[in-house]
This record gives structure tokens, C-alpha cells and sequence, in this order.
């Protein structure tokens, strides 16, 4: 399904790319009809990867609000970067959004532990302890139960798990677009994956 | 031990990323959020950004510096206390015995005045403890 998404999202820079060129130039002159035509060829794509840190569509829809009206002001950085797209640059801007705002409600979280019924922690037991059972799509985990499990992390583990498992981005593009070095992304995926082991093992 | 966890991280890793995997919205559910974001909501977030004051460089520069100043204070407490003990531990704690000796003043002696010495640390110019004595009895024969 991860390989899926990404799939779609790289057909989808391709698709909109052509053309986005002529549309930001005007938008940086002040065309507003141009920046508005920007936000409609993009706007599918953006909210998939704010969708990909976020649960509820009200925080979906403010964190891609938010993405446009930071790429607005920053459309002249854009111009300046050499040998990416548009729609690169744009995804760049959402992904580093979505953590500045992952970061900004770590205090707050969208779910509760306290929220995994009874029954998910008996599901979650028997899924841990068979060893068979990965495969099995009758004991596939639920989206709102993978969640519930998914925010029990820190923000920066979710977030990095997310690019790397869910986006399926490779270590070098994380890397890229948050500005890290890649034996930052290494480090960071590394405690990221032993804090979900802890997680889990809490219901082994 | 060893492999008894690495066995385990084998066991939890490939279930880390289906969950990861799993609570990823479906293309519907996207499309829908997607559809409900108008342009008007961002339009406003633009124009209310560009309404807002813009923040004088120096004023930025003032409220980063206004931020430091507890800290600076507590250096100069710190730097003022700690002086405050030195000259008040060097006043109470030099004794007569000290004076006498001349311990406290190790490494620096009194020179002969009117000399080609001044206030010196070498050996040749240096007052000796005979040299005292002499003096002291030169002058109580007087």
C-alpha cells in the first residue's frame, strides 16, 4: 500500500510539473490567479502527505493551509534552488511543516494510549506471539488501531518513521529534504524503530 | 541475551512497519479532505500575514538580547561573590606568623630601595633574613 502511495505521489509530480514554471513566475510577480492555480494542481498531493502525520481532517486542512502560505513567501527562495521541480519543492515545504507542527503539539497528542480498548491489546497479543500470523490479512491491524499505536511516540519518531516505512522515502531524499545529514536520518530511524519495539513489546 | 532480543527485533520490526503503514488514509478519504480546502482559507492566511507589523531588525536583536539578561546577571553574581570571598579570605586569613616568615608573600621579596632593584622575584636582589636582623640591631644601638 506504502509503495502504492508513493507510486501515485512521483506519477503526480510528474503529471503536474509541466507548466508549474510558467504559474510561479507570474506568482511571483503578485499574479494571485496564477498562485491560485498552483494550489489547485497540487493540493490532492499535499494533503496526502499531511495526511500521512495527521488524523483528524480539520488539522489536515490547517497544516495544507498552512504549507500554501508559507510556499507563498518562500516562492522566491524557489527560483534560487537548482535541479529540482516545483512540485519537489513544494512536497519539501509540506514535509518540513508537518514536523515543525508534529513538534509544536508533542504535548498535545491526536490519540490517547489510554484509548486501546481490550480488545486490541488481546488482538496485539495474539498478533505478537504468532509467528505466522504477518501475512494473514484477517489479523491485519486496523488504521485506527496502527494510530492509536503510532502515537504513543515522540513526534520526531512518527515523523521519521513515517517518511521512512509509510512514504517509503529513501534515507538520502529524508535527508535532503529536512536539510539533515544522512547519519542524522540513520540515528534518528534507529531510535525511532527501538522506541516502537518498545511499544509494541508492551503488549507482548 | 543477545539473541534472544535480536530474535525479538526481527519479530517487531516487520509489525513496526505494517502499523506504520496501515495508518495511512485511503485515496477516498484524502480526496475528501482535499475537496473541503478552498483557496479563499488561504488567501486570507496570506493577506493576514502581510497585514501584519513588520518587527524592526533591532527590535528582534533587543528582545533576543532581553532574553540573556538573567543569565548575565547571574554571571556577574557569581563573578562579584567570588571576588568578594578572595579579597575578604586573603585579609582575614593572612596571619602574623605569615608576615613574619614572609610565606604569604612567597616568590615576591622586597628589595633594597634606592637600588637598581625594584620590586623584584630574583635571589640577588632580595632582602635576607640576616640582612633584618642587622638592621634591626643597627637601630636599637642607635
Amino acid at each position: 500500500m506504502g509503495e502504492a502511495v508513493n507510486k501515485l505521489c512521483v506519477a503526480d509530480i510528474a503529471s503536474v510539473s509541466a507548466g508549474d514554471e510558467e504559474l510561479v513566475q507570474a506568482a511571483q510577480k503578485g499574479d494571485d490567479a496564477a498562485f491560485e492555480m498552483i494550489f489547485e494542481r497540487h493540493r490532492l498531493r499535499i494533503a496526502r502527505i499531511t495526511s500521512r502525520f495527521f488524523n483528524r481532517p480539520e488539522k489536515i486542512e490547517e497544516v495544507v493551509q498552512e504549507v500554501f502560505a508559507k510556499a507563498y513567501f518562500a516562492l522566491g527562495d524557489y527560483s534560487r534552488e537548482r535541479g529540482s521541480s516545483f512540485a519537489a519543492w513544494l512536497s519539501k515545504v509540506a514535509i518540513n511543516s508537518c514536523y515543525d507542527e508534529l513538534r509544536r503539539a508533542r504535548r498535545r497528542p491526536e490519540n490517547n494510549f489510554s484509548s486501546v480498548t481490550q480488545d486490541e491489546t488481546l488482538f496485539l497479543n495474539t498478533r505478537l506471539r504468532d509467528e505466522n500470523a504477518a501475512d494473514a490479512e484477517a489479523t491485519a491491524i486496523s488504521r485506527d488501531l496502527a494510530s492509536k499505536l503510532l502515537a504513543r511516540l515522540d513526534a520526531d519518531d512518527r515523523f521519521i518513521l513515517t517518511l521512512l516505512d509509510g512514504e517509503e522515502m529513501p534515507v538520502a531524499e529524508i535527508a535532503r529534504a529536512l536539510g539533515w545529514g544522512v547519519s542524522r536520518v540513520k540515528v534518528r530511524a534507529h531510535r525511532a524503530r527501538v522506541a516502537l519495539r518498545r511499544v509494541l513489546s508492551e503488549f507482548l | 541475551m543477545f539473541w534472544k532480543n535480536q530474535k525479538e527485533d526481527e519479530r517487531l520490526d516487520p509489525l513496526g512497519r505494517e502499523i506504520t503503514r496501515r495508518a495511512a488514509m485511503n485515496d477516498e478519504e484524502i480526496e475528501a479532505i482535499s475537496s473541503n480546502i478552498g483557496y479563499a482559507a488561504i488567501h486570507a492566511r496570506i493577506q493576514a500575514r502581510q497585514n501584519e507589523p513588520t518587527v524592526n531588525e533591532w527590535m528582534t536583536t533587543l528582545m533576543i538580547a532581553r532574553q540573556a539578561i538573567p543569565a548575565m546577571a547571574l554571571v556577574a553574581l557569581i563573578a562579584a561573590g567570588w571576588m568578594w570571598l578572595a579579597s575578604s579570605g586573603a585579609a582575614v586569613g593572612g596571619s602574623i606568623d605569615d608576615a613574619l616568615t614572609g610565606a604569604a608573600g612567597a616568590g615576591i621579596e622586597r628589595v633594597r630601595a634606592g637600588g637598581t632593584c625594584a620590586i623584584s622575584a630574583s635571589d640577588e636582589c632580595a632582602i635576607s633574613t640576616e640582612d633584618v636582623l642587622a638592621t634591626l640591631v643597627k637601630e636599637s644601638g642607635k
